[in-house]
């Protein structure tokens, strides 16, 4: 291959790579400002964007409330990606053992539930409080 | 204080492994490349003193991380002397000689400029991966909350699809910046993306600088140089890579790079020995690059002197390259051992060829996704890796590791199509930035070898 060959391949790719990182962010600055208007499902979440800040308000305001270090169940309204949705859940609000509903153990460890734009209607179930979108619910012990 | 703490806290980890000193790297190599090795060895010490203290039940205080930070800081240099000593030998029984800086070009101002607009970006949470939100930063806040490595967490049922049989290298460096900072704020840890990300281009520079023959294209090394930067830094916005451990293996891969090609004298031995530490600190793929990298370097040491095992400089060079990650592996798997953390269902299964009816065409639609401009294609250049003797090392790893990922998709137990598709792209990352500056190599004059 000749010196002038193989500059001009390198030149070539050099030319790809940066049309590809300007296009890329470029296209990340446009989406990033219309970010608060961007509607998506869990699985294509990103920090910023309406969905997730209304579901850290809700952990938010279920904070105060809640001992650190319990098990809290999280429930949200049954779609084929509530589990990322649980996901986002579990690290907005690190500070508590959140376990998802669908967990086989969810019954048996929890003492709350947070119920995110859903109702449960469950005779253990004590409504606590109604949260910016949601309710939290102590859960009762199972009688022997 | 989360930004300074973030900030600190790598170069303190720069500043345990300059304690090493020419044990280490060979002051032929570039000061940016030194740091490099300095910075990795800096984290695998401080991997090891952070699963130390989790096995013992100490938890990390910050009093406790500053106290173990100086501890390593001191004791190098108390055993290694003030970086001073004679540097291990490697197999060719070569030392460098002090050689000038690469001058700094155009290149190298461009790969600056796309480091800062990734940093800068990455620092929003835009381009975060979502897997920093299910399971790398989620391990960070609930190891730093728990100050320390919580098996138990790890082990409940459901923490099954946090992949909690990974090693935790990302989720301590998350943890333990937070500790130090007081609080976990997920913007500063970005960081640590940016930093990985700035250092693959550190190893690329140092390749092309120390590994083109002398007169060779200034072009040549410079393009590089950027097209390396700009191919990384739109593959991690256009496929949201910030926050996830992938930037680590390139990393890692890449760091290698200079000892494979035989550019580090002496001190080859230690550095793919880090290299490979690094690797299989950061992901579970990372076990298989790092035997990799082992069994080729060994491999190598014992064909260029054949027969010559009994001495003790082969022998010392062999330690030097195994030793680190025996010492990140052993805790790691009597971990995953004990807490019965891994995840025998994505990760072994039947060997089944009619898999690859699905999995050959997902890997095609994986690597032709839109936001990536066809950029992994670059790695289908990998065979002209094979075609020059001191570029095929690298060659016999990254086509291993490679061969590794697709066996991997044939011999799980998931669903194929979502499995490839998930993570294929970000698989051939690992490799992307290597292979560009191995292909260019290998397509350049072979340099004039230099006297000592």
């Amino acid at each position: 291959m000749t010196p002038v060959f193989r500059q001009l391949l390198l030149g070539l790719a050099l030319a790809w790579a940066a049309f590809a990182a300007l296009r890329e962010l470029n296209g990340a600055l446009a989406d990033y400002d219309t970010r608060d208007r961007l509607a998506a499902g869990p699985v294509s979440w990103r920090a910023g964007m309406p969905q997730v800040e209304s579901l850290a308000s809700f952990l938010a305001a279920a904070r105060p409330l809640l001992p650190a270090g319990s098990a809290v169940v999280f429930a949200s309204p049954p779609h084929p990606e509530s589990p990322f949705r649980y996901r986002w859940a579990a690290y907005l609000y690190p500070e508590v053992e959140l376990i998802p509903l669908s967990d086989p153990q969810a019954g048996s460890r929890g003492r709350y539930l947070l119920a995110y734009r859903t109702q449960i209607d469950h005779p253990r179930l004590e409504l606590l409080r109604w949260l910016p979108g949601g309710r939290l619910y102590r859960i009762r012990a199972i009688r022997p | 204080m989360t930004w300074l703490a973030a900030l600190a806290l790598p170069l303190l980890l720069l500043f345990v492994g300059r304690g090493f000193g020419r044990h280490l790297a060979e002051p032929a190599q570039g000061a940016a490349y030194r740091a490099l090795v300095h910075f990795l060895a800096g984290l695998i010490a401080w991997h090891l003193v952070l699963n130390l203290l989790s096995l013992a039940g100490i938890p990390w205080s910050r009093t406790v991380l500053i106290l173990a930070l100086l501890v390593l800081i001191a004791v190098p240099r108390l055993a290694f002397g003030r970086a001073r000593g004679p540097a291990p030998t490697g197999p060719g029984g070569e030392r460098g000689e002090a050689a000038p800086p690469g001058a700094l070009g155009w290149g190298d101002g461009i790969a600056a400029a796309a480091v800062l607009a990734f940093a800068l970006l990455a620092a929003t949470l835009w381009i975060t991966t979502p897997d920093f939100f299910y399971h790398w930063g989620l391990k960070g806040e609930h190891f730093f909350l728990a100050r320390g490595i919580d098996y138990r967490w790890l082990a409940e049922s459901w923490n099954a699809g946090i992949h909690p049989d990974y090693p935790n290298l990302l989720p301590e460096l998350y943890a333990t910046t937070a500790v130090l900072a007081g609080r976990f704020a997920a913007p500063a840890q970005m960081l640590w993306s940016a930093l990985f990300l700035g250092f693959t281009i550190v190893a690329a520079r140092e390749a092309m600088v120390r590994g083109a023959a002398r007169g060779a294209s200034r072009f040549a090394e410079q393009a590089t140089v950027a097209l390396v930067a700009l191919a990384a830094v739109a593959y991690g916005i256009g496929f949201v890579m910030a926050g996830g451990a992938d930037s680590m293996m390139a990393l890692a891969l890449i760091a290698s790079l200079p000892p494979l090609l035989g550019l580090s004298g002496g001190a080859d031995g230690p550095q793919i020995g880090l290299a490979a530490a690094f690797a299989a600190s950061s992901k579970l793929e990372g076990l298989p690059l790092a035997a990799f990298l082992i069994v080729v370097y060994l491999a190598g040491l014992l064909r260029s002197k054949r027969g010559a095992w009994r001495e003790t400089a082969i022998r010392r060079a062999a330690a030097w390259v195994v030793l680190p990650t025996v010492a990140v592996v052993a805790p790691w798997l009597l971990a995953v051992q004990r807490h019965g953390l891994f995840q025998s269902a994505s990760n072994s299964g039947p060997f089944d060829w009619e898999r690859g009816r699905v999995i050959f065409p997902a890997m095609l639609s994986a690597i032709g996704a839109g936001e990536l401009h066809g950029l992994p294609w670059l790695v289908a250049l990998l065979p002209i890796a094979w075609l020059r003797r001191r570029t095929r090392p690298f060659a016999a790893v990254a086509t291993a590791q490679l061969l590794f990922y697709a066996w991997a998709y044939f011999a799980s137990s998931l669903e194929p199509h979502f499995y490839v598709l998930s993570n294929f792209a970000r698989l051939v990352f690992h490799l992307l930035p290597a292979v560009i500056v191995a292909v260019v190599l290998a397509t350049e004059p072979e340099p004039t070898r230099r006297s000592s």
